[in-house]
């Protein structure tokens, strides 16, 4: 699978609601071979869109969300990989998204991909995202109670998780 | 014993008393991995629905790991998994040399692919042991994990540790494997060529073993790509996802390489547990000869593009960049995303994705319609890596609640076994 | 002080608990069952209970959830009793020495008789451990 054929089919569906897209190369194999990464950036309103269409024309497979704490906002990458089944077959695409910390919410993708809810229920509970839609809204590795976002880097959220960080070793003047 | 007096047919089930059951095991189990929470619903002795409750072993890695220097962090990620060890690892400096633009000369690729499969073997087994012990064949326990020991001697004598043994590094590895020690790989790939007969014999040839294991634990095709799963589990229903096949890495692209199923076998792949002991085994075989390549194929050179680490940190410490990771695990694929940003040491997003990750939704089809005495054996057989019964609720809705202890689980399934086999 | 019973040197039953580990420890504990190390011939063999048993083995940094559970353990095992920690994270913290879920290390919950250091250990540093806390509890007679 080659970035050009994913691009120019999301070209194709997204036109302009397609914001940007970026290819990285990198050597990762022994013989100097480069495999290249996609990069697509699509407003949260079209996440779904730019997904339905991936799943329409190839068979994606749903790695993880990664999420990016940026002040104002987070922006989710959606981890896809495009073209497995062959030998030297596979594309990483990644789809990213922004959400204002203002209005933190985003719309479910588990009724497009069942495999979603996992890491959909992890930033919801790491970051604060609501998912719309979302079957299950439950902790999944924090416990029940705990209703701090770890993974959030603005002050409020940092101080809040300082509360229930708990120093093991207690060296002193010196950091482990 | 309630077995004999439990209706196993749900069309009577107005009639005939089912008996309900709440299981709260232990979080802790003889041959062990993490504590986990299930909650079973059940019609007398079928499983109809499944909630899984993970988090007892969280830890708060990612946290700690964009709170340390990346080269802490590499040590951490080892730690992350005690079994698949080198997989973690592996994978973030492949992340972090995408991200830092660092290279990485091929002898140190060939290295990291040797001690990978060599991995991928020692879990392999250990998975083995383990799911004979759930069915209660501890002789085969015994057998696998004594062949294990081989393995273990290799990489203790590669690496200088069992577990854990600080191999990758950015830009290389720390240890070579000089031509003196060669040999000792070369034993172990004889012995295991030897054993791995046996091995199949025991476990894929045993009429006991099939009748506990074959239509037990299923997931279709179809359900593999909509839950997204990955490694072994999803190859066992047939889907032929690999990422060293996939999207060659180190050494990988030099080879002839496939994913395997039960097609290689000879059988049609219904995913089920007889499915999954057929990946892995085979698995094994195709790990040695891997090995056998690279050991053969070893290019000469350094092992680190950049030998001193203070130079490393200040390099790491420049760098701005987003980087990928990824790595065929013993139990699938592992995944790795690092953010970095120049003038900090920290990085500033780590995200990892273990491959128990994306099998945990891949659970629950393969529980429902089985037996309460495959509990068990269903749940190794994703293999996973935050496991095992921490809890298990059954709850009926016809009726009250009962509990049984872990050890009273382990002995459900193996009078199951001895039902079986007659 | 009265003697520990006979019983002690010929069936040392032992219980594992893990507390958020990353199984290394674990694993190393299993295998010290395997026919290489065959701790089984001196008669030491884990329990699926611990009601059954005369050592717990713990490993881990004990996450938040596990707290409890390895209180109930603790208590749940009848005295006399000794306490192995298996593992740097379950005696310091380990690696994992500053996080938000975990409350350890294990002697900040149940009272310890015997490390062993290690990331992990090697199955014969853990059998040792286990035989020093055995000899432990015989030159402390009963009461503890």
């Amino acid at each position: 699978m080659k970035p050009d054929q994913v691009l120019e089919t999301l070209q194709t569906s997204l036109q302009d609601r397609l914001l940007d897209s970026h290819v990285v190369e990198r050597v990762v194999a022994a013989d100097g071979r480069t495999h290249p990464d996609l990069w697509v950036n699509v407003e949260r309103s079209v996440l779904r869109d730019a997904i339905a269409v991936l799943l329409a024309s190839f068979t994606p497979h749903l790695t993880v969300i990664s999420g990016d704490d940026l002040a104002e906002e987070l922006l989710l990458n959606y981890h896809f990989t495009v073209g497995w089944g062959a030998q030297f077959g596979e594309l990483n695409v990644t789809v990213q998204t922004s959400v204002p910390k203002s209005d933190l919410t985003m719309p479910t993708i588990t009724d497009l991909i069942p495999g979603a809810l996992t890491s959909e229920r992890e930033k919801h509970e790491f970051f604060g995202v609501t998912f719309d839609g979302i079957p299950d809204d439950r902790n999944l590795f924090l416990p029940p109670d705990m209703t701090i976002h770890p993974w959030r880097r603005d002050e409020d959220s940092q101080r809040e998780t300082d509360t229930m960080v708990e120093r093991l070793v207690k060296w002193e003047n010196r950091d482990a | 014993m309630h077995n004999e007096r439990i209706n196993l047919d749900l069309g009577e089930s107005k009639t005939c008393g089912l008996t309900s059951y709440s299981i709260p095991v232990g979080p802790t189990h003889p041959a062990l991995k993490e504590p986990i929470r299930f909650s079973f619903d059940v019609e007398g002795e079928r499983i109809v629905g499944v909630d899984i409750q993970p988090g007892f072993a969280h830890r708060g890695i990612e946290y700690m790991g964009m709170r340390r220097n990346l080269i802490q962090t590499l040590y951490l990620s080892e730690r992350i998994c005690g079994i698949c060890s080198i997989s973690h690892p592996l994978t973030l400096v492949q992340a972090v040399e995408a991200a830092a633009g660092i290279e990485v000369p091929p002898r140190a690729q060939a290295i990291r692919t040797i001690i990978g499969e060599v991995e991928r073997i020692h879990s392999h087994l250990l998975w083995a042991g383990v799911g004979a012990h759930e069915l209660g064949f501890d002789t085969l326990l015994y057998l696998t994990w004594n062949v294990r020991e081989k393995v273990m001697d290799l990489l203790e004598q590669l690496t200088g540790n069992r577990v854990d043994y600080a191999i990758p590094i950015y830009g290389g590895v720390r240890r070579d494997i000089p031509e003196e020690k060669a040999h000792l790989a070369y034993e172990a790939i004889d012995y295991y060529n030897g054993a791995l007969q046996q091995l199949i014999d025991a476990f894929l040839h045993d009429k006991s073993v099939e009748m506990r294991t074959r239509n037990v634990g299923v997931m279709t095709y179809d359900q593999a790509i909509a839950l997204c799963a990955v490694g072994p589990t999803t190859r066992a229903s047939g889907v032929k996802k690999d990422v060293r096949q996939d999207w060659p890495y180190f050494s990988y692209a030099d080879m002839d390489l496939h994913a395997i199923t039960p097609e290689d076998f000879g059988t049609e792949p219904i995913g089920d547990v007889y499915d999954n002991i057929i990946v892995r085994l085979l698995e094994v075989a195709q790990s040695v000869k891997i090995i056998e390549h690279c050991l053969e194929t070893m290019p000469g050179g350094e092992l680190l593009s950049i030998p001193k680490v203070p130079a490393l940190l200040a390099a790491l410490k420049k760098a701005e960049g987003e980087g990928i990771g990824r790595h065929e695990a013993p139990r699938g694929e592992v995944f790795h995303y690092i953010r970095l940003e120049a003038g900090v040491e920290e990085p500033a997003v780590w995200k990892v994705k273990a491959p128990t990750y994306s099998n945990l939704m891949p659970w629950v089809p393969k529980f429902l319609g089985d037996e309460i005495a495959d509990i068990p054996i269903i749940a190794a057989s994703i293999d996973p890596c935050m496991c095992c019964m921490d809890r298990v609720h059954l709850v009926d809705p016809h009726g009250g609640k009962d509990t049984l202890q872990k050890a009273q689980l382990i002995k459900l399934s193996r009078e199951k076994t001895r039902r079986v086999c007659g | 002080m009265s003697q520990l019973p006979r019983s002690f040197k010929r069936a040392l039953w032992v219980f594992h608990i893990a507390t958020g580990s990353c199984n290394g420890c674990d694993i190393e504990i299993v295998a010290a069952l395997t026919p290489r190390y065959d701790t089984e011939r001196f008669g030491i063999m884990l329990t699926g209970t611990p009601r059954h048993a005369d050592v717990l083995l713990v490993t881990g940094p004990v996450t938040r959830p596990m707290l409890p559970r390895l209180k109930r353990v603790y208590d749940q095992t009848p005295d006399p009793k000794a306490v192995v920690v298996v593992g740097g994270c379950g005696s310091t913290g380990g690696v994992f020495y500053e996080s938000y879920n975990i409350v350890g290390p294990i002697d900040n919950v149940v009272p310890v008789d015997v490390y062993v250091p290690g990331c992990p250990p090697r199955p014969e540093a853990i059998i040792d451990g286990v035989v020093k806390a055995v000899a432990k509890l015989e030159s402390a007679g009963v009461s503890k």
